[in-house]
């Protein structure tokens, strides 16, 4: 690796004019870091889990469903999941490296101080902008080069056309570009990384997600035009309708998707965010440097005139500190720092959620897929909110008092151990409330409105208990987690990046995948009647199990973040 | 009142604080300087039971701070050298926060911290955003919320840094006003001349060993250096001079500017034998002043300015 970013170093001078010394930098700086390691060794293993599974999933499924037939197709049919499984791993985790790795390049600039210094020296707000772009996308390249050799592997199955191969890698590669440069325009505003990752998570989740679902479910008429439209500019759907023609799925007639023009759209939209990135830069960069004043100092306060923000708060009367002053000093932080913004954001996705359930409540019935799929989007969307919301209030509870060097203050008065952890646990679940029970209120929604006939009417109801009793096992899986790494670690992003990534190799890997491959031949065997019935009893008892041992971890985190609390407090 | 027994911490190989012995009694300012990375810091975080030594032990009151740092924690206000602040907090609630923290009734905490806020010249700023204040306003804050649980140990590190002079006089009063209420304090500082005002003992660390403990008066013959005094006439140095250098006491004679300077032998003072005489002979003395012992210097003889 090191051999080939030496190489690419030699290359670099010929581009400096665009990127200047900024981007040489950065290699250097990033060949250096632990973190980049530690990406690649994750991403490695993540595939190959990966791959494994749908290796499984493709062979134990084909097995139970037809022996006979199995043999002739296998090799071809396994090589297509598998091929199909590693590009759209690539595709996802591309972009989220991506929004990862530049999620603080410009941010990181200011918390140091070093964009003002840049700013008097020579080197442009453009040169910075693409040094910091493409240094970072290399890193991310580099990282697909990775499964490349794997895709050359299972190709020798069959039947796989190259041409999906390559006009995957091309969508690929332009949505991780754009999606990069989305990262690097927020950071410029958002102080921490999860913000941003969070912020653009979501606004995926919208734009990508839940637009198309309420496009198909409004205009059933003109849906073709329409989805041609919304399906052109959006990377999932281009990635989908390809895989569609792969796989020879029916896909969806009448809708017009070309891949080229989807990337030149893509390639068009990131010189756009690069502008707007360069012209936002420089803007910045200019205020610290002159208009700044003594108030400049605290680096909580970048990206705005910091008086503004301080007289509002000035005006706000003084609180008596009521109950336990930890959970109570929690609790007094603001909702968030970028107050309406946030509350705007909330306010989009129930306006959302509203106009999705007006159809429904008239034609009596979601449209069958479009409409799970809208409710599919909103849960995972929401979940994912709420998940991450918690681990940062959890997580950052206690990393950001060692950022502001509160920590040892905090342990020096006689409140104990356990009584700090239990007031921020407290805290972190409380200013969650909202979102939990909006989750809630959500799952109930679903069955309100879906309105399941039959015997599978009661058996969604019943479902509800165990999907709350998960739900309240997650919390307190991902707040012990938060509290756990935010003693262990010293960042918030890296406490963050922690818990979420634990979380999710938890519930995805060990509790979604692999109970998964223990129920497929369950599911198969039975058919219907006795058998169905089984596996949805199963199935429940499954959802009951995976809920308490959430809450168990979550339990076994505090205790061990309360036998840590004090080893490293500086 | 503060009590160190072979007190060691090593980081890996670097040992910051080495088998260090000190007593500080009840009511004394201890004053504690060393050039930077001498281990004043480590030593401090440890008496607050923030960090564990790896060998030896120190005790506050009596109580071991490795068994008993619940208590130690209720008996000592610790001002660390970088000290942050809650930026969503007004300076009021701020203080309140502490004071419930340590366990301070409701009812009675709103008169403490008013207290406080008086004592440390912040009422006027008892409704302004914490990260609104200023450093020195910070540092006066951070001063605030040490006091806040009326401790009977201060310790605090660099306390005085950031402060323009005005602030820094203030502080010391508030120091002294503080040992008049019977506090131990012992406070550590690069800015000697400061110290030398109010400590009453002062200990002098490097590569985390102590180099000197005592008081200011201990460390001139710890040194070897002798007592001077200045002398100014108004004619006929020369003469003075000659006189002066025959009177037994005195070991050196020299001319500096427009002034004699003479040093006495070891343990010997004669400020008024050199003022007889010199009336005597009739010249006309204009003034005589003892020659301060800088703690600069007895600083930079004691330690080697090797940082590391
Ligand atoms: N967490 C740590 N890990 C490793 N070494 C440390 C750590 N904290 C302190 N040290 C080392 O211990 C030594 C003593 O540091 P300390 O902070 O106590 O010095 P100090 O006397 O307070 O210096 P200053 O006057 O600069 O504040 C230094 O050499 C420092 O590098
Ligand atoms: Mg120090």
């Amino acid at each position: 690796m090191s051999a080939g970013l030496t190489d690419i170093l030699s290359v670099a001078p010929r581009l400096s004019w665009l990127t200047g010394p900024i981007f040489d930098k950065e290699l250097r700086v990033s060949s250096r870091r632990r973190r980049n390691y530690v990406l690649r060794s994750v991403y490695v293993a993540l595939l190959s889990v990966f791959i494994l599974y749908v290796w499984f999933a493709t062979v134990s499924f084909g097995r139970a469903a037809s022996p006979a037939v199995f043999q002739v197709s296998r090799m071809a049919r396994v090589g297509k999941n598998v091929i199909t499984a590693i590009i759209w791993f690539q595709f996802v985790a591309a972009q989220l490296i991506a929004i990862v790795m530049l999620s603080t390049s410009i941010s990181g600039e200011i918390r140091q101080r070093t964009l003002s210094v840049l700013m008097t020296t020579p080197i442009n707000s453009l040169q910075i902008v693409m040094g910091k772009l493409l240094s970072q996308l290399l890193q991310t390249v580099l990282l697909l080069g990775i499964s490349l050799p794997l895709l050359a592997i299972v190709r020798i199955f069959g039947g796989v056309p190259w041409d999906y191969v390559v006009s995957s890698l091309c969508i690929t590669l332009t949505a991780a570009v754009f999606a990069g440069s989305l990262s690097l325009l927020m950071s410029i505003t958002s102080r921490q990384a999860y913000t941003v990752v969070l912020t653009i998570v979501t606004g995926y989740l919208i734009v990508f997600g839940v637009l198309p679902s309420l496009i198909g479910l409004l205009s059933p008429g003109a849906r073709g035009f329409f989805e041609s439209i919304a399906f052109q500019g959006n990377p999932f759907m281009t990635m989908l309708m390809r895989t569609y023609v792969m796989l020879a799925l029916p896909g969806r007639a009448g809708t017009f998707s070309s891949w080229p023009l989807h990337c030149a759209i893509m390639l068009g939209a990131t010189a756009g965010v690069v502008a707007l990135a360069v012209w936002r830069v420089r803007k910045i960069a200019l205020s610290k440097a002159f208009g700044g004043g003594k108030g400049q100092s605290n680096p909580a306060e970048m990206g705005k005139p910091a008086s503004r923000r301080r007289r509002r708060r000035a005006a706000l009367p003084i609180r008596r500190v009521d109950g336990p002053p930890v959970v109570w000093k929690e609790m007094r932080k603001p909702f968030s720092r970028r107050g309406k913004r946030v509350i705007i954001l909330y306010a989009v996705l129930a306006g959302m959620i509203l106009v999705s359930f007006v159809p429904m409540l008239f034609t009596g019935r979601g449209r069958g897929g479009a409409g799970y799929a809208l409710f599919y989007y909103l849960v995972s969307g929401f979940s994912l909110i709420a998940i991450v919301r918690l681990a940062v209030l959890s997580a950052a509870s206690i990393t950001s008092e060692k950022e502001a060097s509160t920590w040892p203050i905090l342990l020096a008065t006689p409140l104990d151990d356990a009584e700090i952890l239990r007031g921020k646990a407290i805290a972190a679940f409380r200013r969650n409330v909202p979102l939990l029970a909006a989750l809630v209120l959500l799952h109930i929604a679903i069955r309100l409105f879906m309105r399941f006939g039959g015997p599978s009417a009661l058996y969604s109801w019943l479902y509800l208990i165990p999907e709350v009793i998960t739900l309240a096992g997650t919390v307190v899986l991902v707040i012990g987690l938060g509290l756990y790494f935010g003693i262990r670690l010293k960042s918030t992003n890296a406490a963050v990046a922690a818990t979420v990534g634990v979380y999710v190799g938890l519930a995805y890997f060990c509790c979604g995948m692999f109970s998964n491959l223990l129920l497929y031949p369950l599911l198969l065997r039975g058919g219907g009647g006795p058998g169905r019935r089984l596996y949805m009893l199963v199935s429940l008892t499954r959802t009951v199990f995976v809920g308490l041992a959430y809450a168990g971890l979550g339990i076994l985190a505090l205790r061990r973040a309360r036998r840590r609390l004090r080893y490293s407090v500086f | 009142m503060i009590k160190t027994q072979n007190l060691s911490k090593n980081y890996g190989d670097l040992t910051a604080v080495g088998n260090l012995n000190l007593t500080i009694e009840q009511g004394d300012i201890f004053g504690f300087i060393g050039p930077n990375g001498a281990g004043k810091t480590t030593t401090m975080r440890i008496l607050v039971t923030l960090l564990e030594p790896t060998h030896g032990t120190a005790f506050i009151n009596g109580l071991d701070v490795r068994k008993h740092g619940k208590k130690v924690r209720r008996l000592v206000g610790y001002m660390p050298d970088f000290m942050g602040v809650y930026d969503d907090l007004k300076v009021f609630e701020y203080l309140e926060f502490f004071a419930a923290a340590f366990s301070i009734e409701r009812r009675k905490r709103k008169g403490i911290v008013e207290g406080v806020l008086e004592l440390t010249d912040l009422q006027s700023k008892q409704s302004a955003t914490v990260d609104s204040l200023s450093r020195g306003m910070q540092q006066r804050l951070g001063l605030a919320r040490v006091l806040i649980h009326d401790p009977k140990v201060l310790i605090l590190d660099e306390p005085a840094s950031g402060l323009d002079p005005r602030a820094r006089i203030e502080i010391r009063e508030l120091l002294r006003e503080l040992k008049r209420m019977g506090k131990t304090i012992m406070i550590s500082s690069h800015i000697l001349s400061e110290l030398e005002e109010i400590c009453d003992h002062i200990g002098i660390i490097e590569h985390g060993r102590m180099v000197f403990s005592g008081t200011l008066a201990d460390i001139r013959p710890h040194l070897g250096i002798q007592s001077k005094v200045r002398v100014k006439v108004t004619a006929n140095q020369d003469k003075a001079v000659e006189l002066l250098s025959a009177l037994p006491p005195i070991r050196e004679v020299e001319v500096v500017d427009d002034y004699i300077s003479v040093t006495f032998h070891e343990g010997k003072e004669g400020d008024g034998l050199i003022a007889r005489s010199l009336v005597e002979a009739k010249f006309d003395l204009v003034s005589l002043q003892p020659e301060q012992l800088k703690l600069d210097d007895a600083f930079l003889q004691l330690t080697k300015g090797m940082v590391h």
